[in-house]
C-alpha cells in the first residue's frame, strides 16, 4: 500500500523567494498529520502543491501514489480540499452548488443527490439547502466549504485553516467531523491550522514547518516530551520557530501568487 | 472527437455561469440596458430624418418689381409646408445681418433690388444667402436648402425664356440635356444610419467579447472558486470552453435585443437571414474570445492584459469600417483595418442585413473568423493552463 502522501525534496520558489526548500516527509493512510508553522513558512504552497494547483520546481510529490505533476488527474479524483476561502458560488444554492461539483467528478446524479443530502444533514445545512449560499454566515460558509470538499468521496482530505475565524461551538463541531470522518470512513487528512490545542488534538503526527523547511516531526506526544515534562504545543512551536513575528510582507504576498491575473471590463 | 466526458463538462460549467449570471439582477438589467442605450445614442446621432426644425430664416425683397415679388411668393409657398424652416419678413439686409447676430434667425435670403432690372435687360440676377458660418452644420444646411430653391426658380425663369423665344422645343432639353438618375440596387436604404447600424451591433455584441472570459475568470480566482475548478479531474479545454460557451449565448442574445431594437424603434431595414446574422454574430463572438483568453494568458499580470486588449480595441473602433468606410481611409491605415477581425465581421453584417447577401457572399469572412476561433481557442487553453498553474 501507497502511502498516502509522499514527498521528496519538494521544493517551490517564485523568482528568488524559496516558499518551499525542499522537504521530505510522508503521510500514513487513514493518518490525520497537521502541518503547524507561522505565517508565510509554506503550508499553504505546500499543499498547493499537494493538490496540483501548483507545479513544484524541485523534487516529486505523489499523492495515493500518483504523481501530482505527471498523474495530475488521478491525483484530482483522490482528494477533496478545503480551502481558507469558500469554494462555492454565492449567486446558488448549496445544492446547486454540490449538483456542479459532483457532476465535474463525473458523479451519478442519483449518488450525487443522495450524498448531497446525507452531508448537508451532517453539518446541519438542509434546512438552508434552498438558500443562496450569498447569505450564509461564516460558520454556514466553511461547514458548506467542508461538503462541497467531500461530496465525491475523497481519500484524501486536505483541510487549510478549517476553524480559522470560526466561534468555539462551530469550530468544535467541525473539529468532532474530522474525527468522526476519520474514524468511520478511514480518511486521510492533512490539516494546516494555528490552534495549537486543535491539532493536539486532532493530530497523529505533526510536522512543523519554518521557512520552508520541516524543522521537526513527530506525534504530539513526542514532540512535546522532547522539550520537557508538562510541555505544550506550544512551547514546542515557541522554541522551534522563535518569538518574532512574522508579518508576511506584501512583496511576498505578491511573489506567492501563481502569474495569472485578468484585466477587468473595459 | 470530443469525448462525452468533455462534452457534459463544458455544458455543467456553461450551466453554472449562466446560472449565476441569470441570479445577478444588476448584471441581468444592464445587459438589456446596455444595448438600448447603444442604438438609442446611435439612433439620435443618426437620425434618418431630417435633422433641421423649424430654423427661423429671415427674408428680405430689396426689388420693388415684378420678378422681386415673384420669387418672394415662390419661396413663401414653396416653404409654407416645409417644417425645415420657418420664413421670417425682414425688411432691409442690414436688420437681417442684426438678427442673425441676435440669433432671432440663423440666416436669411435676401432678393437685391436691382432682381427685375437684371432680368428685364438680358443679365443674370443674384439671391444673396446670409448664414453665420461659425454654425458650420447650420450654415450647410441654410445654403443647400436655399441653393436648391433657387435653382428651381432660376430654371423656371429658364423654362419661361426658353419657352417665349424657340417654340417648339422642350426647355428641358437645353436646361439639362443629360440627368443623372439614381436607383438603389435596394429598395428604402441609403441613410447613414443603414450604414453604421450593422457596425455598433457587430461592435457592441462582439468587442466585449475580448475581455469576457477574462474577466470572468479573474473573478472567479479573486471569490476563490477558480481553485475549485482546477482542482477538478477536468480539463482545461472544459473551463474554458464552457466560459466560452455561456458568454457567446449571452451575446447572441444582447445580440437579437440590439437588432430588434434597431428594427423596431429606429426603422433599420434588415434583409438578411437570420439564421446567417446568428451565424456571423457567433464566429464574431468566439474569435474575440479566443484573442481574449491568449491576450490574458500572456499578459503577466492585469495592467499588461488592459494594455494588450486596449491596443487592439481602439483601432478596432475607428478602422474596422464601423463609422466610415474602410475605402474613405488612406491606404496605410487599410493595411491596418485588413488585419482586424472587426473588419471581417462588420462587413459580412453589412452585407447580409443591409443588401440580403446570402451565405455564399460571406463565405470568405466566415471562413476567416472559423479559423481565427479555432485558432486562438487552441492557442489559448495550453497558455492558459501553464498561466494558472505556474
Amino acid at each position: 500500500m501507497p502511502y498516502a502522501i509522499h514527498t521528496e525534496d519538494l521544493t517551490k520558489s517564485f523568482g528568488n523567494f524559496v516558499a518551499v526548500n525542499g522537504i521530505s516527509f510522508d503521510v500514513n493512510q487513514s493518518e490525520i498529520f497537521g502541518l503547524l508553522g507561522p505565517n508565510g513558512a509554506g503550508k499553504t504552497t505546500t499543499i498547493k502543491m499537494l493538490c496540483t494547483l501548483l507545479i513544484p520546481t524541485r523534487g516529486k510529490a505523489e499523492v495515493d501514489g500518483y504523481d501530482v505533476v505527471k498523474e495530475a488527474d488521478e491525483v484530482r479524483k483522490k482528494i477533496g480540499v478545503v480551502t481558507e476561502k469558500l469554494i462555492a458560488y454565492d449567486r446558488l444554492t448549496p445544492l446547486e452548488n454540490l449538483r456542479i461539483f459532483g457532476r465535474l467528478y463525473g458523479m451519478d446524479s442519483q449518488i450525487l443527490k443522495q450524498r448531497s443530502e446525507e452531508l448537508l444533514k451532517l453539518v446541519e445545512l438542509w434546512d438552508f439547502r434552498k438558500t443562496r449560499v450569498g447569505n450564509f454566515s461564516s460558520g454556514m460558509r466553511q461547514r458548506l466549504n467542508i461538503v462541497r470538499a467531500l461530496i465525491h468521496d475523497p481519500e484524501i482530505i486536505f483541510l487549510d485553516e478549517p476553524t480559522i475565524g470560526l466561534d468555539p461551538t462551530t469550530a468544535h463541531n467541525i473539529r468532532e467531523l474530522i474525527k468522526r470522518l476519520n474514524k468511520e470512513s478511514e480518511k486521510t487528512m492533512l490539516l494546516t491550522t494555528h490552534y495549537m490545542d486543535e491539532a493536539d488534538r486532532l493530530c497523529d503526527r505533526i510536522g512543523i514547518i519554518d521557512y520552508g523547511r520541516i524543522v521537526a516531526l513527530d506525534t504530539p506526544h513526542n514532540l512535546k516530551a522532547s522539550v520537557g515534562l508538562d510541555a505544550t504545543l506550544e512551547d514546542v512551536f515557541i522554541k522551534l520557530t522563535g518569538t518574532k513575528i512574522r508579518d508576511e510582507p506584501i512583496k511576498n504576498n505578491q511573489v506567492r501568487r501563481p502569474r495569472f491575473h485578468f484585466g477587468g471590463r473595459f | 472527437m470530443m469525448p462525452f466526458k468533455t462534452f457534459e463538462e463544458i455544458l455543467t460549467i456553461a450551466y453554472k455561469d449562466l446560472k449565476e449570471f441569470q441570479r445577478n439582477r444588476i448584471g441581468l438589467v444592464f445587459s438589456f440596458v446596455f444595448p438600448i442605450m447603444l442604438i438609442a445614442m446611435f439612433g439620435y446621432m443618426f437620425p434618418t430624418t431630417n435633422v433641421v426644425h423649424d430654423v427661423p430664416v429671415g427674408i428680405v425683397n430689396l426689388d420693388s418689381g415684378v420678378y422681386g415679388k415673384q420669387v418672394f411668393d415662390t419661396i413663401h409657398l414653396a416653404l409654407s409646408n416645409s417644417t425645415a424652416f420657418k420664413l421670417v419678413n425682414v425688411t432691409t439686409s442690414d436688420e437681417a445681418e442684426n438678427m442673425i447676430f441676435a440669433g432671432t434667425i440663423k440666416g436669411a435670403v435676401v432678393i437685391p433690388e436691382n432682381l427685375t432690372e437684371s432680368l428685364l435687360s438680358g443679365n443674370q440676377a443674384k439671391i444673396v444667402i446670409l448664414t453665420d458660418p461659425t454654425n458650420t452644420a447650420l450654415s450647410a444646411s441654410i445654403t443647400q436648402g436655399f441653393s436648391v430653391l433657387i435653382d428651381a426658380i432660376s430654371r423656371q425663369f429658364a423654362s419661361n425664356i426658353i419657352r417665349q423665344n424657340i417654340q417648339g422645343l422642350n426647355p428641358q432639353f437645353i436646361l439639362q440635356p443629360v440627368r443623372a438618375d439614381t436607383q438603389y440596387i435596394v429598395s428604402g436604404g441609403g441613410s447613414y444610419f443603414d450604414f453604421v447600424a450593422p457596425g455598433f451591433i457587430g461592435m457592441g455584441v462582439m468587442m466585449s467579447g475580448l475581455t469576457a472570459v477574462g474577466a470572468a475568470l479573474a473573478r472567479e480566482r479573486e471569490i476563490g472558486t477558480l481553485d475549485g475548478l482546477l482542482m477538478a479531474p477536468i480539463s482545461r479545454v472544459s473551463i474554458i470552453l464552457g466560459k466560452t460557451l455561456a458568454q457567446t449565448l449571452r451575446n447572441l442574445l444582447q445580440g437579437s435585443l440590439i437588432i430588434l431594437l434597431a428594427i423596431f424603434v429606429f426603422g433599420v431595414h434588415v434583409r438578411g437571414n437570420p439564421l446567417l446574422i446568428a451565424a456571423i454574430l457567433i464566429l464574431g463572438t468566439l474569435s474575440f474570445l479566443g484573442i481574449g483568453i491568449v491576450a490574458t494568458s500572456i499578459a503577466k499580470e492585469q495592467e499588461s492584459a488592459q494594455f494588450i486588449l486596449g491596443f487592439l480595441q481602439f483601432p478596432m473602433m475607428f478602422l474596422s469600417g464601423v463609422l466610415f468606410p474602410v475605402e474613405q481611409m488612406p491606404l496605410p491605415l487599410q493595411y491596418v483595418s485588413k488585419v482586424l477581425p472587426l473588419t471581417y465581421a462588420v462587413d459580412a453584417l453589412r452585407k447580409v442585413m443591409v443588401l440580403g447577401v446570402g451565405p455564399e457572399g460571406v463565405i470568405f469572412q466566415l471562413f476567416l473568423l472559423g479559423i481565427l476561433s479555432v485558432a486562438t481557442i487552441v492557442i489559448g487553453v495550453p497558455l492558459f493552463d501553464r498561466a494558472v498553474r505556474k
